[in-house]
């Protein structure tokens, strides 16, 4: 239903409830029947403003208009009374068809549509007899003895024949009685068939029409008047429940689809919402509360509230704004606090469920934005690394020229002066001399593009080594077996880069090395008794500038690790954690070549 | 071809940022007769050496700390101080020589295959122009 259908919808609904009020008063006070003018009205305008509402709060459930037409059906057979002959004969022909359309509606449950050709058969059907059975009687229906106020006239009389009208009336009547029997066995069979969440979208208007047949029945038997008064006030009252029920229907499905639904939406980051706006609004309008808000999590200690804090969930009852202030707590930390009116504190069901979708919408926030943080970490990680790479080739290629190469070039120009000189053997001894520093440069170099040491003896000697090599006491402890070769590397880079910084920054006396294994997982740390002052962060948390431990941690990161570095004012621990399953060493199957194959493999 | 160059000792400026290379380019050139009239270790020290010494022949590393060998050479023929530039490196890429002669240098040797006699040879021929590629002269 349209914003205009709905304008449209309740004008016309207000035009035709005035017009039959006024009615009502110019003829009123009516003795019974006649009174039906006031059923028609009261019954008319219920159903045709419960309608409006319906299309207002699902605008895209056609039952609203059904209902809208059930309405202005009732009240049009209130033309009945006007005294003018055409829209007393309308109101004559119309009248009764507001079963018609209460037919349509049911079949058409729950959204308004006629699902099956065989409904539609059926709702034409019944309008077709409808009609039929307001043109006919009417046909020999001479009208004087009505009203007490007299008659229009009766446009489509044709002669005036109570008998040819009651004989009609029970034709017709038996033809009515066996379609309704028709559409009951249709709504039973829909009823039964239907599962639990159709059950309670069909079970309010279902109810609400069951004493519709029996209203049928007295109507067709024309026996109403002989329960009198009775009969004047259940006739409005049944005529009524329909309305409600439907309404009553639409509620509840509305409470539980509608605004969770639009909630649950509004908490979607995948249907582009996920705005903390967006989310609040929704949260507002589920709640029913306009004033309802989402805060940033505040530090409450210079926070005075009026109330007690709720022990067990945190919830503060009384604010000084007068709103009340439940935190949304997600993963254990509050991450919104919803302000909202403190009334809605006696609804602890709808504020949890609430809350429940709020706190899901802001853990959907968290992850993306995390998972966000995480992403460009590791494209920022990645393009160090790349970086790093490049950086190290250059590095060899310039180490090669500068080192090696010109010894070598050196020892070659002097072993061809030897030659020229006729085997000279300053000039040759002077040759083996550079050639011998540029082996130990070469060996250098080596070393520190891959230890051999470490894929030849495994970690641990690699890391005695080092040791032994450093300028200042270091202290080896810890044994670990062979692991994969990337964890022994990235293990040994770690120390060999750390002992570096020792050497170069901490003024440190004293270093202690620490490798254990256990668990799948290998910690190496590296402590020293320096000035400590090394970080690998610069603050904000990022990982800018090029110092060596960022590229330390890209590669303990890459091997699937961590590197953590605490340094205080004296001392820095530099520690990796890395992943490693043993890996059995290569010597045990070379010791031992006749052990099956299988023992070698974990 | 030879002998002429025999009866005039071809001064001689070795530019390298090894030391090393610079004394193994001295003791051989020498060897050979040339006389090594001083040595650079950069690019800017080249420029200031030969304009003050005027030497017949500049040794000169192409990649220099503080500089590129190949500008050096060009600064050198611009400037019209007369020396004969031959290029070399520990490094020896195809396109070597070609940029040398480019540049106004005679040619490129490898360090490696650095003699006397292909230094002279790149004089004689080189001139700036149409100079020996004396890359892949070594075996």
């Amino acid at each position: 239903v349209t914003p205009r259908g709905q304008l449209v919808a309740v004008v016309g609904t207000t035009v035709m409830v005035t017009w039959m009020a006024l009615v009502a008063a110019r003829h009123g006070p009516f003795p019974p029947p006649a009174d039906a003018v006031v059923v028609d009205l009261f019954v008319g305008g219920v159903t045709a403003y419960a309608g409006v509402l319906l299309g207002r709060w699902v605008p895209s459930n056609r039952t609203g208009w059904l209902l809208v037409a059930v309405g202005w059906v009732s009240l049009a057979s209130g033309l009945q009374w006007a005294m003018q002959p055409l829209l007393f004969t309308l109101g004559g022909v119309v009248g009764g068809a507001n079963y018609a359309v209460i037919v349509h509606l049911l079949l058409a449950l729950p959204d308004g549509r006629l699902r099956t050709p065989t409904d539609r058969l059926l709702v034409g059907v019944v309008y077709a007899l409808t009609l039929l059975s307001g043109i006919v009687p009417n046909l020999f229906f001479e009208c004087r003895s009505a009203l007490l106020t007299g008659c229009p006239g009766n446009l489509i009389l044709v002669r005036d024949d109570p008998a040819l009208v009651r004989s009609t009336e029970v034709v017709l009547g038996a033809l009515g009685l066996a379609l309704l029997a028709l559409i009951a066995a249709r709504l039973s069979r829909r009823w039964w068939r239907a599962g639990a969440v159709g059950r309670r979208v069909l079970a309010p208007p279902l109810l609400a029409s069951a004493p519709l047949p029996v209203l049928v029945l007295l109507d067709v038997l024309l026996v109403w008047d002989r329960f009198g008064v009775l009969a004047q006030l259940a006739r409005p009252l049944m005529l009524s429940l329909l309305p409600v029920g439907i309404l009553l229907g639409a509620l509840r499905t509305k409470a539980r689809a509608g605004e969770v639904g639009e909630l649950v939406a509004a908490a979607d980051p995948a249907a582009g919402a996920g705005k903390r706006e967006e989310l609040e609004h929704a949260i507002a309008q589920a709640l029913g509360d306009p004033t309802a808000r989402l805060h940033e999590p505040v530090d409450d200690s210079d926070d005075h509230h009026l109330g007690g804090r709720h022990p067990d969930d945190g919830r503060v009852d009384g604010h000084r704004d007068g709103q009340a202030r439940t935190p949304v707590v997600v993963d254990g930390e509050t991450v919104a606090v919803l302000a909202h009116d403190p009334a809605l504190s006696a609804e602890p069901g709808l504020l949890e469920a609430v809350l429940a979708t709020a706190r899901l919408a802001l853990r959907n926030e968290r992850l993306t934005l995390e998972v966000e943080r995480q992403l460009a970490e590791v494209q920022a990680s990645r393009s160090r690394l790349a970086l790093a790479q490049d950086e190290e080739r250059r590095r060899i290629e310039r180490d090669l020229h500068d080192g090696a190469q010109q010894r070598l070039v050196s020892a070659q120009l002097l072993l061809r002066m030897a030659i020229d000189a006729g085997g000279d053997p300053a000039l040759v001894r002077e040759a083996a001399e550079e050639l011998a520093r540029s082996t130990e440069e070469l060996r250098a170099l080596a070393r520190g593009v891959h230890p051999s040491l470490v894929t030849e003896r495994g970690l641990v000697a690699a890391v005695e080594m080092l040791a032994e090599r450093a300028p200042l006491p270091v202290a080896v402890h810890g044994v670990a077996a062979r692991l994969a070769p990337l964890v022994e590397t990235t293990a040994y880079f770690v120390v060999a880069e750390s002992l570096t910084n020792v050497a170069r920054h901490a003024q440190a006396t004293h270093v202690d090395i620490a490798v254990a294994h256990s668990d799948g997982l290998l910690t190496v740390s590296v402590t020293d008794d320096g000035a400590g002052g090394a970080t690998v962060d610069d603050g904000d948390g990022s990982r800018r500038g090029g110092t060596g431990l960022v590229g330390l941690r890209d590669r303990v990161e890459a091997a699937g690790g961590q590197l953590t570095v605490t340094s205080g004012p004296v001392g820095t621990t530099v520690r990796a954690d890395l992943p490693a399953e043993t890996v059995l060493a290569p010597v045990t199957s070379a010791a031992n070549p006749r052990a099956p194959r299988t023992d070698a493999i974990p | 071809l030879d002998r002429h160059h025999e009866a005039v000792e071809t001064r001689v400026l070795v530019v390298d940022d090894h030391p090393a290379f610079r004394h193994a380019a001295r003791r051989l050139l020498e060897a050979a007769g040339m006389v090594v009239v001083a040595e650079a270790a950069g690019a800017a020290d080249a420029i200031e050496t030969a304009t003050a010494m005027r030497p017949d022949l500049v040794l000169l590393d192409v990649r220099l700390p503080d500089g590129d060998g190949f500008a050096v050479a060009r600064l050198l023929a611009d400037a019209g101080l007369g020396p004969t530039t031959v290029l070399t490196s520990s490094r020896s890429e195809p396109g070597y020589a070609a940029f040398a002669r480019d540049v106004g240098a005679a040619g490129f040797v490898a360090k490696a295959d650095l003699t006397a006699t292909i230094l002279r040879d790149l004089v004689d021929t080189g001139e700036g122009t149409g100079a020996r590629d004396a890359t892949g002269a070594g075996p």
